[in-house]
């Protein structure tokens, strides 16, 4: 029995359901796709595709402590908050004065503001994490995978209890507190926490809701 | 014994694929015209052309929990809103499908998505799906170069996000709806190049809606 269909849908679905919302994204080419809304959360980091092999895109925040840059879709927030999964592959190019994230984000704010399910790499921290925040409150999880400079495949699962973070397919959280209550969007970034700029790169990213 | 008899076939691992081309055929297939849209993001991918037919509308991504791309007509009577590939035409009449997602969203609307050679109101060489406020059922409407027709479903009009499949073929047209077979129909089939399209026509005095969040064409 052959498992070829004739369309991605299917691939995805039996035609007998009715797809929800859904977005794939590969970073490849000349330019970031117009779905992506490059921003500035302070300071001015630079974003650009990067010109090497396996390197996706590139986003390098500002030189000033505290600068933070980041993709997103401008606040159309298509996820829904407790039924909602992003794939991603993120790369911080330094495991020094930064954070790196990727997730979901419920607004156009910092990556410590509210309503957030995040992986992050801290470099305040031995490990990566998930960060969440509801209305009011942003907290973390320690994943138990240390900081690296490789290229981590994430996925983080909003569900209706609790926030999954898995890296490499292995489920390394689950978290119940502090989790995001409003429709949410992509969204990956970096912020210098101390000097100069740093930089996340990304080649996946795919977020569905469930 | 019998009772605990499995299935041979239940414990069968999935297929892994080294591309997504092998998912769709063999290296051995020269794959033809393909493409997927996901209708999420920030802003309309530049693939698509917007097209005020009539009315001055809108077109917008929608802040909203599996809502797509929106299009609204300005609120005058026969508004027409598309948007379309600008005539690139890259699907062949007699062998393509089109699946996508998509609704009306209320009432005064008529929401008309599928493939069409002419970007003109005439709309000559199309095969639509159509769920209008001014009908029934949803249909499956086709123009080939001079006149148009429809063939009525069994499935009542509405507002739902709605799954459907159009495949032009060379003996007729089907319509598919959340998987089921509803129309075959033969009369008055495009005969030219096609290319998607998704429209929102006004059908009285009022403002007019629809809302798509998957589009997937091929060429068989």
């Amino acid at each position: 029995m052959t498992d070829v269909q004739t369309s991605l849908y299917e691939h995805l679905f039996a035609l007998t359901t009715v797809m929800k919302q859904r977005v794939v994204e590969n970073f490849d080419g000349d330019a970031l796709d117009e779905r992506w809304t490059t921003r500035n959360v302070a300071g001015a980091g630079t974003f650009a595709m990067s010109d090497n092999a396996d390197e996706g895109f590139s986003i390098t925040s500002g030189e000033t402590t505290n600068n933070e840059s980041r993709i997103d879709f401008n606040n159309i927030r298509q996820y829904d908050p407790v039924s909602s999964i992003a794939l991603l592959i993120l790369e911080a190019l330094s495991n020094t004065s930064a954070v790196q994230y990727g997730g979901f984000a419920g607004n156009t704010t910092t990556f410590d503001g509210v309503e957030k399910a995040l992986f992050c790499m801290d470099s305040a921290n031995a490990n990566s994490s998930l960060r969440t925040a509801d209305a009011s409150t942003s907290s973390e999880t320690s994943s138990g995978v240390a900081l690296n400079t490789n290229h981590n495949a994430v996925k983080v699962e909003c569900g209706s209890s609790n926030i999954k973070l898995y890296l490499a397919g292995s489920l390394l959280v689950t978290k119940t507190t502090n989790r995001p209550t409003a429709k949410h969007q992509p969204c990956i970034g970096v912020k210098t926490t101390t000097g100069s700029g740093k930089a996340l790169r990304t080649r996946y990213c795919e977020a569905y809701n469930v | 014994m019998w009772g605990t008899l499995l299935n041979p076939y239940r414990f069968a691992a999935a297929v892994e694929f080294d591309s997504l081309y092998q998912s769709k055929q063999a290296l051995t297939t020269v794959q033809k015209q393909r493409f997927v849209e996901w209708f999420s993001g920030t802003a309309l991918e530049a693939i698509w052309t917007t097209r005020n037919l009539a009315g001055v509308n809108t077109y917008s991504m929608a802040d909203a929990v599996d809502e797509g791309f929106d299009i609204t007509t300005a609120g005058g009577n026969a508004d027409y809103a598309e948007i379309d590939f600008n005539d690139f035409r890259h699907y062949v009449e007699t062998a393509c499908i089109c699946i996508f997602v998509g609704r009306r969203v209320g009432d005064n609307t008529g929401y008309f998505t599928g493939l069409t050679n002419d970007t003109s109101n005439n709309k000559f060489h199309t095969a639509r799906y159509e769920d209008s406020s001014l009908t029934t059922n949803k249909s499956l409407g086709t123009v080939d170069g001079t006149a148009y027709s429809s063939t009525g479903s069994d499935v009542a009009r509405d507002t739902a996000w709605t799954g459907v499949k159009i495949e032009c073929g060379s003996a007729n047209i089907k319509l598919y709806l959340a998987g089921v077979l509803k129309i075959t129909k033969t009369t008055n089939r495009p005969a030219a190049k096609l290319q998607p399209f998704v429209s929102v026509f006004g059908n009285n005095a009022s403002v007019a809606q629809g809302r798509t969040r998957y589009f997937e064409a091929y060429n068989t």
